[in-house]
């Protein structure tokens, strides 16, 4: 049975009742002791998990817990760094996708690998391994719609090309190219992000069918209402281990939101003071990417205003708006005076730590120096030299020489490069995304220190971030993005509030 | 930059090594085509020749390398530098002649090179249409224009020749005694190092960079991206202007069909065995106009095609470029690579 360390009291009692109740349904596929890193971030530390065949499972946990991972282990998709991984009670050598593909693991991914310019019953196909070597659109719709059949999800107007259909309905495609294949162990990954009530319930039904005909199911979800509608068993994952594995029927939605975001974190001391307000957003909206629907939040001197949420709410969105690069309606005021995105992108006072480190914050083949003078309006190439020896010192930052490129650093040392370069002239107002994600302990906490002490100085912060613990232990306010709505301010000790609000809750 | 200084010289050195080796396949013997070589370098007149060659293939590559770096694949210098021939056509034979007619000349081409590589910069930055394919499409409605002008508007007097009537003398470019080596030489090489200077020693010039290398990085540190690339095109376009009116003003004198014979997107080999690097397209130009010149003495004397300085060219930038890639780039997914002498080509959103 998995469980370790009981670190939670509701775990003392569960295992001999498990054992006693399931003692007949050995399982079809197990994972014991799981380790993977990703340079120095540890994304599984010992995770152990064992998915009994006719069950449904559901795989719940903060952003950053190791849940992907761990599925994309078990598919076969990532090699494990340690552990053990067993099929059929069978100890096996090796877990490729073609070994996990053969004993019949599939796994749904969160992104949608469709081509759009093919019609539905063409992307299909493309997935079918007994397609004869001629084919017409008769045959290739015939094979199609069979595979629909076999899949057990309904779906028409298979000839329609992909760019034309819903995202709910790409999302079933995913589904049917996994499921058509009747795999033993089907994982899905955040299946319901994009679903509505309907498909929900067609859902509920091939899950059904699934179980009756002894197949296991793994969901990854963050929504805890879900869980309950749809899973037999229930892992809760955190910090890259399964704490948790049991029967639902055991378990209550609460005790669950608290296992998931147990913390150990400090509060920073609340000040009670009405600061001069940075940034003012009302009504906002925006129609690109995940649509921002009437966001109200306001940024005071020297506060940090927490935005937590799973990825993909809306976050990255909110981000590129405060930088002037989408179009949005209602009014955003910096400094009392109202903005357009022209001005926002002109303002050299608002700095952006971005969350995609490489792809929107630094400049790989440029060297450290450089990646900081463009931090500045305009500098000399002595007085760059002199500013990049200072910020290497201050912090810490691991390198040869100011020259060094910043591909060449480590993922934490790259980070703080990027902190360095938008907090040099200190600004009026700093959007942090994710400015510790995948961070080494003491990268971190130099990074955190940083953000904080230049709070205090008096910059407006707006802390985005899917770490909840990160996020409580130094915002003065915390709002919850959930699809592309912004929730109230909640005090940084209503946890139980904004776990809720992340899961959908409401 | 040691080793991209072996590279250059190595694929240099692949090149004539390939040429020998054509030249052997043919039955020219070994000292004819040494020989050769004095065509190129071999007496002062000689090395005056190849270095006027080499003037536009530098001009030319510097408009390449400041496009390339701002990440706008500026594929255009054939056809910038046939307008801006004209323009300096133009407007030195409408002013009086002497220095000012060529000094004026000399600006009106850049402009008007300038103006061309505009409607290419102008369509990426509105309608997001693809440079490379909007400059290559200007080069033939440039090629044909001229086409038209030296066999209708602009063509000589008899009206007997495709060409035009030619610069009055004392609007030349000055030469230096009795070569046909041309300030414009000079020019070419101050403003190799002013670009130099303005990449590597100028905010503005990293920023011109950094959009190259990561425009949507560029974006969130607030440099206007549209701007960097519509600002480096223009320059770019001025460049090539500029090679276009120095050729006219210093050496041919006046227009004739083929007036490009090419040398545009000779420049774009000249920058990328350079490494997209102002000071080293230098060495790289006059490399690859010697290589011309000699090849040129080679159909002279031992009846090889000229084209073999084409062979060369190409042999030059191929092993350049294929010995600098990271290997397998494609394949390893995890780790960066240690660095990428070549910035890169491709992948600009």
């Amino acid at each position: 049975m998995i469980y370790q360390e009981p670190r939670l009291p509701i775990l003392k009692s569960w295992p001999n009742a498990n054992r006693r109740n399931n003692r007949m349904t050995d399982p079809l596929l197990e994972l014991r002791d799981i380790r993977k890193s990703f340079g120095g971030f540890e994304a599984l530390r010992s995770a152990s998990l064992a998915l009994r065949p006719g069950r449904v499972t559901a795989l719940v946990g903060e952003n950053g817990a190791g849940k992907t991972t761990l599925m994309r282990i078990a598919a076969g998709l990532l090699a494990a760094d340690g552990g053990e991984i067993a099929a059929d009670k069978k100890r096996m050598r090796s877990w490729s996708v073609r070994e996990a593909a053969t004993f019949g693991v599939r796994m749904v991914e969160q992104h949608f690998t469709l081509a759009s310019q093919l019609s539905l019953a063409e992307n299909l196909v493309l997935h079918s391994l007994r397609v004869p070597a001629l084919i017409s659109k008769r045959s290739i719709l015939d094979l199609a719609t069979e595979m629909v059949a076999r899949g057990g999800l309904p779906l028409d107007g298979l000839d329609r090309p992909v760019a034309e259909i819903s995202i709910a309905e790409k999302a079933k495609m995913e589904l049917i190219k996994a499921t058509s294949s009747q795999p033993r162990v089907l994982i899905m990954d955040e299946p319901t992000s994009v679903l509505g009530p309907r498909e929900l319930t067609e859902i509920e039904a091939l899950l059904h069918k699934i179980k009756a005909e002894g197949r296991s199911v793994v969901i990854i979800t963050h929504k805890l209402p879900e869980v309950f509608r749809l899973a037999d068993d229930v892992a809760v994952m955190r910090a890259g281990e399964v704490i948790f594995q049991d029967e639902i029927k055991n378990v209550s939605l609460e005790s669950i939101a608290r296992m998931m975001s147990e913390t150990t974190a400090v509060f920073r001391p609340f000040t009670h003071r009405q600061p001069e307000m940075v940034c003012a957003m009302k009504g906002v909206r925006t129609t690109a990417g995940v649509p921002l629907k009437s966001v109200n939040l306001q940024i005071g001197q020297g506060e940090i205003i927490g935005v937590v949420g799973a990825a993909g709410n809306g976050q990255s969105e909110l981000a590129a708006l405060l930088r002037g690069l989408l179009p949005f309606s209602g009014t955003v005021t910096l400094n009392g005076r109202n903005m357009t995105p022209e001005t926002l992108f002109g303002s050299r006072r608002v700095r952006h730590i971005p969350a995609d480190r490489i792809g929107e914050g630094l400049f790989g083949e440029l060297s450290i120096m450089e990646n900081l003078a463009l931090g500045v309006e305009s500098i000399s190439r002595s007085s760059a030299y002199e500013q990049a020896v200072r910020v290497i010192a201050a912090f810490s930052i691991r390198a040869r020489s100011a020259w060094q490129p910043v591909n060449t650093l480590s993922g934490g040392n790259q980070q703080k490069v990027l902190v360095a370069r938008e907090l040099l002239r200190r600004p009026e107002l700093l959007v942090a995304a994710e400015p510790t994600r995948g961070l080494d302990l003491e990268s971190a906490s130099l990074i955190r220190k940083a953000v904080t002490d230049i709070a205090e100085r008096g910059t407006g912060v707006l802390l985005i971030a899917s770490d909840l613990e990160e996020v409580i232990s130094c915002a003065d306010r915390i709002h919850v993005l959930y699809r592309g709505v912004i929730s109230e301010g909640f005090a940084p000790d209503q946890q139980q509030e904004i776990v809720q609000q992340i899961a959908g809750g409401r | 930059m040691n080793r991209r200084i072996a590279l250059t010289v190595g694929a240099a050195v692949c090149s004539l090594l390939v040429i020998a080796a054509c030249g052997v396949l043919l039955g020219v013997h070994p000292a004819t085509m040494l020989a050769s070589c004095a065509g190129a370098f071999g007496s002062y007149y000689a090395v005056g020749e190849t270095l006027v060659k080499s003037c536009p293939l530098l001009l030319l590559a510097l408009a390449v390398i400041i496009a390339f770096r701002a990440g706008a694949w500026n594929i255009g210098g054939e056809g910038q530098l046939i307008v801006g021939a004209v323009a300096a056509l133009c407007v030195a034979q409408a002013l009086p002649e002497g220095p000012l007619a060529a000094i004026l000349g000399l600006m009106a081409g850049a402009a008007a090179g300038a103006i061309w590589a505009g409607i290419a910069a102008a369509l990426r930055v509105t309608r997001n249409a693809p440079e490379v394919l909007t400059t290559i499409l200007l080069n033939f409605v440039a090629e044909h224009f001229l086409g038209f002008l030296i066999n209708g508007p602009l063509q000589e007097g008899s009206g007997k020749y495709p060409e035009s009537e030619a610069v009055a003398p004392l609007s030349w470019l000055m030469t230096l005694s009795s070569t046909r080596l041309h300030v414009g030489v000079v020019l070419a090489v101050v403003l190799a190092g002013a670009m130099h200077y303005f990449l590597f020693y100028s905010a503005a010039g990293l920023r011109i960079r950094a959009v190259g290398l990561n425009p949507r990085a560029a974006r969130y540190v607030g440099i206007p991206v549209d701007r960097s690339i519509f600002g480096a095109m223009l320059a770019s376009g001025a460049l090539a202007g500029l090679a276009g009116s120095v050729e006219l003003l210093g050496v041919t004198h006046r227009l004739f069909e083929r007036f490009g014979g090419g040398l545009g997107y000779s420049g774009i080999a000249v920058a990328l065995l350079a490494f997209l690097q102002p000071l080293a397209a230098i060495p790289s130009a006059i490399f690859f106009a010697g290589l011309a010149r000699a090849a040129g003495e080679l159909q002279r004397t031992a009846g090889i095609s000229s084209a073999v300085a084409l062979l060369g060219q190409g042999v030059a930038v191929l092993v350049a470029l294929t010995l600098s890639a990271p290997r397998f780039s494609s394949l390893r997914v995890a780790k960066a690579p240690a660095s990428r002498p070549v910035p890169h080509l491709g992948e600009s959103s």
